[in-house]
């Protein structure tokens, strides 16, 4: 059926459609790798260990006094049990972990934002 | 892929019949090949693999089209009248294949175009359009029929290159 035909013969002369030029270079686009979101996590606003000095310190002010025979001039703390239950330590402890609460949210969503 | 791009592109724009949706079609068609030629096991030829990539795209594509949602591409200009004109005979043959190609359905125009275009064999384009090899040829027989019709009112000083369609 591949005889010389008139109908193959004009085919033959308009011959076929005109790809895009940037045909090319658009394929080659869509081909390539696509950048992937390097994650560089952002350094929290109080580093970690900021908090374990803290800790140490408040746990340091409440202990060393009842545990030493040191007579330096420092303020002498009531002990532990009867100011862990006064409203001001609780009201201090529960800003202590709203504040590391919101520290973590806001370090959690801009490393999200930044692979949106 | 600049061998191709060519006869690729013909492919999709006579399933399609729209320019635009033709060049994203061609280029998927591209996408999908390149991304799958390791799957591509030489039983048949590059070209024969490729067009049908492209023939499976652009009618999956013309499916997703909503009917109505985007017109194809205006017919050649004139229709019936244009060879009158003084305008280049070459350019007069190219509309009227075009317009012939145009009256016929998209799967027989791109059947005929893959015979007489693409020089593929009946075998061929069952492997590229997925239909028997009976209904290609009697697409074919068809479409050479109706495009002889239409040719020989648009070509009428040219009839005798086509008498034997």
């Amino acid at each position: 059926m591949k005889e010389n035909h008139p109908l193959r013969d004009l085919f033959a002369e308009v011959g076929p459609a005109q790809a895009a030029d940037g045909l090319e270079a658009a394929v080659l686009a869509r081909l390539a790798p696509k950048p992937i979101a390097k994650h560089t996590p952002e350094a929290p606003f109080m580093p970690p260990w900021t908090w374990g000095i803290a800790v140490g310190l408040v746990a340091a002010l409440f202990l060393w006094p009842q545990s030493s025979s040191f007579t330096w001039n420092m303020p002498t703390l009531p002990n532990v049990a009867m100011t862990s239950s006064m409203r001001w330590t609780l009201a201090a402890l529960a800003c202590g972990a709203l504040l590391f609460a919101l520290d973590s949210v806001l370090r959690i969503r801009s490393v999200r934002t930044r692979h949106a | 892929m600049r061998e191709y791009k060519h006869l690729v592109h013909t492919v999709s724009l006579r399933v399609l019949r729209h320019h635009e949706d033709a060049e994203e079609s061609t280029q998927d068609a591209f996408v999908k090949a390149f991304q799958n030629l390791g799957a591509f096991q030489g039983g048949s030829k590059l070209s024969t693999w490729l067009y049908s990539i492209a023939y499976r795209t652009a009618v999956s594509k013309l499916r997703g089209r909503k009917k109505g949602d985007v017109a194809p591409d205006d017919l050649p200009e004139g229709a019936l009248g244009f060879i009158e004109s003084d305008r280049n005979e070459a350019a007069d043959r190219k509309q009227a294949l075009e317009k012939a190609l145009a009256e016929l359905p998209e799967e027989d125009a791109t059947v005929i175009t893959l015979f007489y275009l693409h020089e593929q064999s009946i075998e061929e384009i069952v492997t590229i359009t997925g239909l028997t090899a009976s209904n290609v040829k009697v697409k074919l027989h068809r479409s050479r029929k109706r495009m002889h019709a239409t040719l020989q009112v648009l070509l009428k000083d040219e009839l005798w290159t086509i008498q034997e369609l």
